[in-house]
């Protein structure tokens, strides 16, 4: 935890730095305690234990700007860190948009608790940890299986963070995480050995899945048997809510102030526009307590609030933090999203499958990318056929070509069921004519 | 600062050797059959040139210890960032844990590793150098770019340099200390031609000191990532397909990382996940053909004099004459196998423990001309410039991204292509290459490669080869 001496300590470095010719600094200063233990066939494969502190350093200097950032957080090397921080700075060309960021956009404080924190996390035994992670390899067992081998992990991490800058912003933040995670590798009559993957994540030990873990990984690998290309052509695609991500990280990432800057998003100058088909609503909603992802402020002290990112289709902001916003004459939002949610629609992912004619069901990206720039994607996909309703037959090898405008305009329907233990609680959607190859 | 001896690195990072032979003790008395302790302080800084300015620097050092016990295929591993003989006593007793067994091994008394080679001397270290001395070739790079095509809006320039000192001992009583310098060059350009925007990038990267800026450097990035961005405006994305490919010399090598080289760890193969745990001995692909992962190249981003688990530097063959002849193995795939270990023990940090990871992985030189493969095939595409790779180690599915190439139309290139991604099989297109040029380069851009969530500077070539059919992404 961050204890007065080390408020003190940052309370020390921040003066060093204003004391040796800083016109505005910012001290963060991090700690965590982590464990995590991986199984393999019932039996111990890793464990591993640690805890760590950092200290990040934000310096201003006569329109100029530097960022160092050390574990050695000794009084002296601080020093003579700082020092060397401030000095290569001061080398730096001038840049008039390099300021501390306006006052008025800091956290206030006040906040009910977001509920980051389990206050029982330091009373959670090893006995019970390594209970959590055979459990789930107790639940991969099965005789009509060719199992090549099983694996379960159960992680977490307790972090601490305090950060002060000179314009008198003060802020500390508490959370705790816990993971399981199952991957079975089963063998397949050609030779072919497919993987299925099963986590769960909570912000507190009750909240973890306790069950469930091992048997999704098992149905995912068994999903995966016979897999086989299929023909190329365009077709509906329900894209299951665990890889949907991978088409809406395109759009955030384009939203940011330094793509736009650079004049590399292919969402420059839509402000307002329709950039996807209107049943997309997409909302960061911050300060959802209990849910991963909330928070009251990010890594500058600016507060975050509720924003609709895009409205039935129409892009109303960007990600812009004070820099961009002075580079680009554009009002400050945030730098980052923090927790993501769609409105959602009526159906669960089995009923849009069985809506569905004649398709496929999207369940794995395999590599890929999207040049921000211009929007073109190409994605390595796998998953099953659908037919009249009904999964068939298992595929992989195939690849999903487009642009992200056009896209998005191809977005049927969303489901009702988004993961809500991640910080992108995305549904399962359906699209229109997806062109496959 | 280069530490000049095993006794000032010890002294840099305040342990003495009789302190680290009783932690290594320690370590043992569960049972564990082998322990290491890797001390690391690196130093990193990096500039970057924005609007035709160099307006930000940044700096970062990271210092601390890991403690691993291992026992047969088990490892506790715990790392800490303060280095004190007693804290360190602790993290041993938690990391031997692990073993739980009434037996102590012993670890054998400390020696210097004798007869390391260093594969990256460097001539000017990063620790003497200051930003006035940097900035002068980011302005350069910045102020070429711009001079070469009236389209380029907008350049964005990364420089970063890291050298890390690594002090390591293990209970086989081997200790060295190392010195490892890495540094790359980076950059980005948004271009602008009736309205459209493209962008590109390209970057460098070797294990250097100052010296690896040079104009020669500059002129290099200049001309490929001017080159890389124009193509694109007369590119467009082709009709996909299973079709034939020719995969240009140099960086096409990331078809070796992703459709075998990963497959070719030996975690993955000791556990029978990967695709290739049943071929080792076996013909795999055409006689022709042989693949090598490399620590021993001058330089390159992918070297090391020895790995992070006191195993010299090596070049290993992979694949010799079409035969799987190795697979990439740390000290526990090793022990499993029954052979001496190849040196691909690497980690990302103390943070981590070890795990077999790729070095310079390539492919050795064939006996065609490389326009013979381009003049064989009917309908097709040539590619050459890449971005990102992803391999299923089971299934053996592999893709890469392509960011540009060329159409191939009754064996010329025709039409410029883009932004797709090319998928296939690795044990099958290593057996569809049907043609291997005699012009090998390995390219040295600044590839890395991630694995169990960490990352690995590694560097990837290949001459040009015709692999008769992939999955090429398309309309």
């Amino acid at each position: 935890m961050i204890t007065e001496e080390d408020k003190n300590l940052a309370q020390w470095a921040l003066q060093e730095a204003r004391r040796m010719g800083c016109s505005g600094c910012r001290i963060s200063l991090s700690q965590g305690k982590e464990s995590s233990i991986e199984l393999r066939n019932e039996q111990i494969d890793k464990w591993v234990e640690s805890s760590e502190r950092q200290m990040v350093i934000t310096l201003f200097t006569e329109d100029r700007y530097g960022a160092i950032s050390t574990n050695r957080l000794e009084k002296e090397e601080l020093k003579a860190f700082i020092k060397e921080g401030i000095a290569t700075t001061q080398l730096l060309e001038v840049d008039a948009d390099r300021k501390m960021p306006e006052q008025s956009l800091y956290y206030k404080g006040g906040g009910e608790d977001l509920k980051q924190y389990d206050e029982h996390f330091e009373q959670i035994t090893i006995g019970q940890k390594l209970e959590r992670a055979k459990a789930i390899i107790a639940e991969m067992a099965d005789s009509e299986l060719d199992i090549i081998s099983t694996e379960s992990s159960y992680g977490d991490l307790e972090a601490y963070n305090y950060i002060i800058d000179s314009q008198g912003f003060e802020g500390e933040q508490r959370g705790t995480s816990f993971g399981v995670s199952a991957m079975v590798s089963i063998m397949d009559s050609d030779g072919a050995r497919p993987e299925g993957f099963g986590y769960d994540s909570a912000l507190r030990w009750d909240a973890l899945s306790k069950s469930g873990i091992g048997a999704e990984a098992i149905a995912k690998a068994k999903q995966k048997l016979g897999q086989r290309k299929i023909d190329a052509g365009n077709y509906d695609a329900v894209i299951d809510r665990e890889v949907i991500s991978q088409l809406v990280r395109p759009l955030i990432r384009a939203m940011y102030g330094q793509v736009l800057h650079t004049g590399s998003s292919f969402l420059l100058n839509k402000l307002g526009e329709s950039v996807t088909n209107s049943k997309l609503t997409l909302i960061d909603n911050p300060h959802l307590a209990g849910h991963i992802g909330a928070r009251y402020y990010n890594n500058e002290g600016i507060a975050t609030k509720q924003r609709t990112l895009i409205k039935e289709g129409v892009l109303q902001h960007y990600l812009i933090d004070p820099y961009y916003g002075r580079k680009l004459h554009m009002e400050p939002t945030i730098n980052n999203v923090s927790l993501v949610q769609c409105e959602l629609g009526k159906m669960c992912c089995k009923e849009m499958i069985n809506s569905i004619e004649k398709g496929v069901y999207i369940t794995g990206f395999n590599g890929g990318n999207c040049n921000g720039t211009t929007g073109d994607f190409s994605y390595g996909i796998e998953g099953l056929m659908i037919e009249k309703g009904v999964l068939t037959q298992p595929f992989s090898e195939m690849i999903i070509t487009g642009n992200m405008l056009s896209f998005w305009q191809t977005l049927l329907e969303l489901g009702n069921d988004p993961r809500l233990s991640t910080p992108l609680q995305i549904p399962s959607m359906v699209f229109g004519d997806v062109s496959l190859s | 600062m280069i530490l000049t001896s095993l006794e000032s690195a010890m002294q840099h990072f305040g342990i003495e050797q009789k302190q680290i032979q009783r932690i290594l003790e320690v370590c043992l008395e569960q049972g564990g059959s082998y322990a290491d302790l890797f001390f690391e302080h690196t130093i990193s800084h990096g500039l970057t040139l924005m609007d035709s300015s160099v307006n930000r620097a940044t700096g970062n050092i990271d210092f601390g210890v890991g403690v691993r016990v291992v026992i047969g295929e088990q490892t506790g591993y715990a790392y800490l960032e303060e280095v004190s003989y007693t804290k360190l006593l602790e993290a041993a007793r938690t990391a031997a844990f692990i073993a739980q067994q009434n037996r102590t091994h012993h670890a054998v008394p400390l020696s210097a590793v004798q007869g390391l080679k260093n594969y990256y001397p460097i001539l000017k270290s990063w620790e003497e150098i200051s930003v006035t001395d940097k900035k002068p070739f980011l302005e350069m790079l910045n102020q070429m770019i711009f001079a070469a095509d009236s389209r380029v809006k907008k350049v964005s320039i990364n420089h970063s340099e890291q050298s890390s000192h690594i002090l390591f001992a293990n209970s086989l009583g081997d200790l060295y200390y190392d010195y490892r310098p890495l540094t790359t060059l980076g950059v980005s350009c948004v271009m602008e031609m009736e309205g459209r925007r493209e962008s590109a990038s390209a970057s460098k990267s070797f294990m250097m000191g100052f010296e690896f800026m040079t104009q020669e450097l500059i002129e290099e990035l200049t001309k490929e990532v001017v080159e890389n961005t124009a193509i694109l405006f007369e590119a467009t994305q082709p009709k996909g397909g299973e079709m034939p490919v020719v995969m240009g010399a140099g960086s096409s090598g990331i078809l070796l990382h992703e459709a075998i080289g990963h497959a070719f760890e030996a975690d993955f193969n000791r556990k029978k996940t990967s695709i290739f745990s049943d071929k080792l001995g076996k013909q795999i692909c055409a006689n022709d053909i042989t693949i090598v992962d490399d620590a021993t190249l001058p330089h390159n981003r992918g070297s090391l004099n020895i790995d992070d688990e006191g195993v010299k530097g090596e070049k290993t063959v992979l694949v010799k004459n079409g035969v799987l002849n190795s697979y990439i193995h740390d000290r526990i795939s090793a022990a499993h196998y029954g052979i001496a270990p190849t040196g691909n023990g690497r980690r990302e940090s103390f943070r981590y423990a070890p795990l077999p990871r790729m070095r310079a992985t390539y492919m050795e030189s064939g006996s065609h001309e490389a326009n013979d493969l381009i003049r064989a095939v009917k309908q097709g595409v040539y590619v050459d410039v890449f971005s990102n790779g992803q391999v299923q180690i089971g299934a053996g599915d592999f893709t890469f991204y392509v960011k540009s190439g060329y159409l191939i139309e009754n064996g010329r290139l025709t039409q410029p292509i883009k932004d797709i991604n090319i998928i296939g099989n690795g044990p099958q297109a290593l057996a569809d290459i049907t043609m291997v040029a005699n012009n090998a380069v390995v390219d040295n851009g600044a590839w890395t490669c991630g694995k169990g969530g960490q990352s690995c500077a590694v560097t990837c070539g290949m001459p040009s080869v015709l692999v008769s059919k992939l999955t090429v992404g398309g309309y």
